[in-house]
């Protein structure tokens, strides 16, 4: 989808073009409602650690009175033997339709994609991809992938030292009360944000790496999880350990020389569509960053409220949740130290329960009249 | 690079720029992870080597050279002003060398060919269908070596070429097919002939392109055969919409491909370090084999060399034959499925199995576990998602056949090794091949299919081009028409394709016409009934374009191969494997009459001299007067349908489970 977007200056909307239907579009579209109990869904949503399955079920499990949300369970389930999960990272050349080829390389080769995520850069863009198989399987996968004409780098960096991030937002059934209460403070210990709040629900919204937003998930289960929406994980190496960007030194040429990866202004978009009011990015960023620079750096990052998850000797690394235009303001920002690397993930959403945003009440009169 | 503070993005590109231009001076500490990856295992030679850096420059710069060199003598017959951008497309067909194209016309590609009718050098020849111009672009491609190209329409026209374009990529065919595809403001709005052709046949293609902008259009075409000819070969497809063939541009020819990535992944040459265990595993075995595939058919004169060297006995796969000519006393002919009983055996006893350009196919190898077990494997292919795909190799060698087997004939040059060193393993393959020889039980009151195949051989001295459909007809072609040359073989392999014979005949005496400075050749379709109806409307391009193609139809009047299945394993159950008539079988009649259907009605009409052989006196006479008539010619041959084709490994069997006899009269 993201990789879409740049071939169509930001006019796409979803559904207006055929390649524009990918994985990430039906995640963040269709995701939220309900996930049907098959593994073969799994590959649709792209954001779902798959020991974690999600399943409808009719009957809430929280005691809640008159409502029949359908909830999500969480129930771990052990890989079969042999299996293993692997974390490839791709990059591509920017190009339209990659989605589709490099997903494709998993469909007919009999794979299931855990979780997908995609970020684009300035001229090309980096797939994170979890998938479950045999390492037999998943190295012929990884080869496969290598032979896309469009494909520039790929490596399975499972055995690497790397930050991985998900982001994931719950909304919770919790009536105010000693359910709500509880809620929230479970919240505080798993340093998850607060983003939305009715009369029967909370919506959280919590980053970090798939263990941390399994564990929430599931200690928040009991009360009732209406609906779900995860990013799919996003991976850096540790350290000055880079992805690519050495390797394509070799190979010349203006936009792939050199190794910072120069970010461009996103490509501004038309405001969310009414009631899916809540849509966050998140990005994690490798910046150059001499120690003098580190201080200026965190300071930096908390205006922006981002948190710094690996320090090397001459790198940072960022991680940031938020929106379009405060991703753009943070790449902006960060561009003259010299982005190294960055992953991203696409965009998620949930309705507000309140049905309201701030666009929606823009456009509403003034609240009385004035004689 | 120590910044005192934030610096432009600008300074910091530049600052890098040196480094990455000259990697070379940097000192090998600072490598990354990736370049420490290529470099593994590689150590111990260093001062042979090439730095992996300096080599992918090397191979960029003679690529340049290439590219500005792609089109000697090429004249711009348009002298720089703009035109049509189905002019550009043709005359970037024209820069790449291309002579033939097979092209069907219709609504979205009726420009490119009014643009072919304006160039000089580009010829078409109109196929029927576009699945027989797809097979036909095989065909030449298969003769030849060089890039098919065809083109067709929009929709059904390249849904049409679906078919081809799996068979090509199973069998790494070079094969570049156009298709028109609806206006641009009409994509995805389900326009009269839309099919985004580009999505459908994304997973059997190598590379497929949509041309949204009509400056892409002279780099689409050259990247199209720069990916089709180049690594593993495979069909690439690019679609053009009507309203960029109809848009006036001058196009850019000097437009650089933008495949860095693909170009930077083709193999290198292979390491000294390997190559020397190859030949310390050579010097180490006793029973050594060759198990030889597609991959080696541009490699036939190394390929004889190394064995000229080594004495170690050769077996091919289908795709292979002809690499090593099939009448040497050190060739087992082919394995597999249908493989000779000794050249089963000898992979199955062997203690070194050489694999040079194949896959390890379930049609070759049968049960896996089971599949050479006794033996180390030497796997060289240039395919790198070949190697431990199916079996783990020893000493695997990603590279291009030729290459590794020239490198090797230098190091056996230095060290010979005794020929005499596998004499006794020889002499066991020979005594098998003498317990089990290939055979067929020849009758007088029938011609025996293989009797057919082998009086085709005699009467052409070997030396025909020979195509086929699939079936029991192909396997016979494959057992009982021995070649000695490579590329004179063209079939459908990997995807099995009924109905490849007569379109890839076609291509293949489109290459081989004998006209414009192209060399001449007899083209024979070695065809079964079943096949030869499925593409049986290319009777009308042979006539027309009076091409020199012969079939040998032996007609069974059933789906021989299905039969054979269905007599082994299902007790002769017939499922809809008979294709006569219903009521009154020609196998039991013997009339004539009963025949059906009547293929030499069917030549006729499409002009097509024709005759029908029943008795085997009359067989030889037949092929002669066919070898004498210009232009194409049918000979029909009716075949019992009981016919068996022996030797036989059940699918998933193993070497154990060999079948040597018997056939459809006998109940199993």
């Amino acid at each position: 989808m993201a990789l879409h977007m740049r071939a169509h200056a930001g006019v796409a909307t979803p559904g207006s073009s055929r390649s524009l239907r990918s994985p990430l579009h039906t995640a963040a579209a269709l995701g939220p409602r309900r996930v049907a109990p098959t593994r073969g869904g799994s590959a649709q949503n792209g954001g779902r650690v798959q020991h974690i399955q999600a399943r409808a079920a009719t009957q809430p499990v929280g005691a809640s009175q008159g409502q029949d949300y359908d909830v999500y369970v969480a129930e771990p389930e052990m890989l079969d033997a042999g299996q293993e999960k692997h974390v490839i990272s791709v990059f591509v050349a920017d190009e339209a339709g990659l989605i589709n080829r490099v997903a494709g390389v998993f469909a007919r080769r009999g794979s299931n994609i855990d979780s997908l995520a995609v970020g684009l850069n300035v001229d090309k863009a980096l797939f994170t991809i979890v998938v479950t198989g045999t390492p037999l399987v998943v190295s012929n996968l990884v080869k496969q992938l290598s032979k896309l004409v469009k494909v520039r780098y790929v490596e399975d960096i499972t055995n690497s030292r790397r930050v991985e991030r998900e982001l994931v937002m719950l909304k919770l059934r919790a009536p105010a009360g000693p359910a709500r209460t509880e809620v929230l403070q479970l919240a505080e210990i798993f340093r998850a944000r607060v983003v939305d709040v009715s009369d029967g629900t909370v919506t959280l919204v919590v980053s970090g790496d798939p263990g941390k937003t399994a564990a929430l998930q599931k200690v928040v289960s009991k009360f009732g999880v209406m609906e779900v929406c995860r990013t799919g994980r996003i991976c850096l190496k540790r350290g000055e350990d880079l992805l690519e960007s050495l390797r394509a030194a070799g190979e010349g040429g203006p936009a792939s020389g050199a190794s910072a990866v120069a970010m461009g202004p996103l490509e501004s978009r038309e405001g969310d569509v009414y009631q899916v009011d809540r849509a966050d990015m998140h990005g994690v960023w490798e910046v150059r960053c001499t120690p003098p620079q580190r201080g200026e750096l965190r300071d930096l990052s908390q205006i922006f409220r981002m948190a710094v998850i690996d320090v090397g000797p001459t790198t940072m690394v960022l991680e940031a949740t938020g929106r379009e235009d405060k991703m753009r303001a943070i790449v902006d920002l960060l561009e003259p130290y010299g982005v190294l690397e960055t992953a991203r993930t696409g965009r998620i959403a949930l309705s507000r329960e309140s049905g309201v945003d701030t666009k929606y009440l823009e456009s509403m009169k003034s609240s009385s009249r004035i004689f | 690079m120590r910044l005192a503070g934030p610096q432009s993005a600008a300074s910091v590109l530049a600052r890098r720029r040196p480094t990455a231009t000259r990697p070379v001076a940097r000192p090998r500490t600072s490598r990354c992870v990736t370049r420490a990856k290529l470099a593994e295992g590689k150590e111990p030679v260093r001062d042979k080597k090439m730095d992996p850096a300096e080599l992918k420059q090397a191979r960029q710069s003679v690529q340049a050279t290439m590219d500005a060199e792609s089109a000697p003598g090429w004249v711009d017959r348009f002298n720089g002003e703009a035109r049509k951008g189905s002019d550009i497309l043709v005359q970037a067909l024209e820069r790449e060398g291309v002579d033939t194209v097979f092209a069907y016309p219709g609504g979205a590609s009726m420009e490119i060919h009014q643009a072919l009718t304006r160039s000089e050098t580009v010829s078409n020849i109109l196929c029927r269908h576009e699945q027989g111009e797809i097979f036909a672009a095989e065909g030449y491609a298969k003769v030849t070596g060089r890039v098919g190209v065809c083109i067709a329409t929009s929709g059904p026209g390249a849904t049409n070429l679906v078919t081809g374009l799996a068979d090509a990529m199973m069998d790494s065919v070079p094969l570049v097919a156009i298709t028109g595809q609806v206006p641009r403001k009409l994509i995805g709005t389900d326009g009269f002939q839309e099919t985004p052709i580009v999505e459908v046949t994304r997973a059997i293609t190598k590379h497929n392109y949509l041309v949204m902008d009509i400056n892409d259009l002279p780099r689409v075409i050259k990247e199209a055969f720069y990916l089709a000819r180049t690594g593993r070969p495979g069909p690439v497809l690019v679609d053009v919409p009507k309203d960029i063939q109809q848009q006036l541009a001058v196009p850019d020819w000097e437009t650089p491909m933008s495949i860095t990535g693909y170009m930077s992944r083709l193999p290198p040459p292979p390491e000294p370090a390997q190559l020397a265990a190859v030949i310390k595993a050579l010097k180490g075995a006793k029973k050594p084999v060759i198990y030889l595939g597609g991959g080696t058919l541009d490699a036939a004169p190394e390929l004889r060399e190394f064995v000229r060297r080594t004495g170690i006995p050769v077996a091919s796969t289908l795709m292979g034959l002809g690499t090593f000519p099939g009448n040497d006393p050190l060739a087992l002919q082919m394995l597999g499925m249908h493989g000779t009983v000794f050249a089963n055996y000898a992979v199955d006893q062997a203690d070194l199995l050489i694999a040079l350009g194949v896959r390890f196919d379930d049609r070759v190898t049968g049960k896996l576990e089971a599949f050479a077990t006794r033996s180390r494997i030497i796997h060289i292919d240039i395919d790198p998602a070949e190697i431990h795909k199916n079996k783990t190799a020893h000493i695997p060698i990603c590279s291009d056949v030729r290459t590794a087997l020239r490198a090797l004939n230098r190091l056996l040059e230095a060290e010979p090794i005794d020929p005499s060193l596998y004499a006794a393993w020889v002499a066991e393959l020979n005594a098998k091949r003498e317990q089990f020889p290939m055979r067929y039980p020849d009758r007088e009151d029938a011609i025996a299919p293989q009797h057919a195949v082998q009086a085709l051989y005699e009467e052409t001295n070997g030396e025909a081009i020979i195509t086929t459909g699939v079936g029991q007809h192909q396997m016979f072609a494959a057992q009982w028409y021995p070649f000695a040359e490579p590329r004179r073989w063209v079939t459908s392999g990997g995807l099995g394709s009924m109905g490849f014979g007569l379109p890839s005949a076609l291509g293949a005496a489109a290459a081989f016409d004998g006209k414009a400075g192209r060399p001449s050749r007899v083209v024979w379709d070695i065809d079964g009934d079943g096949s030869f109806l499925m593409n049986c409307q290319e009777l009308a391009t042979a006539f027309i374009e009076k091409l020199d193609i012969k079939v040998l139809l032996l007609n069974n009047q059933h789906l021989g191969m299905v039969v054979q299945w269905e007599d082994r394993f299902y007790k002769a159950n017939r499922a809809h494997t008979y294709l006569g008539k219903r009521e009154s079988e020609w196998h039991e009649t013997q009339d004539e009459a009963d025949i059906y259907p009547n293929f030499r009605l069917m030549a006729e009409s499409f002009g097509v001299p024709a005759e029908r052989v029943i008795r085997k006196d009359d067989l030889r006479a037949a092929i002669r007067r066919a070898n004498a008539t210009k232009g194409p010619y049918l000979v029909e041959v009716m075949v019992p349908h009981i016919e068996h084709v022996l030797p036989m490994i059940p699918g998933g069997g193993t070497f154990k489970d060999i079948i040597t006899d018997g056939d459809g009269s006998v109940e199993y």
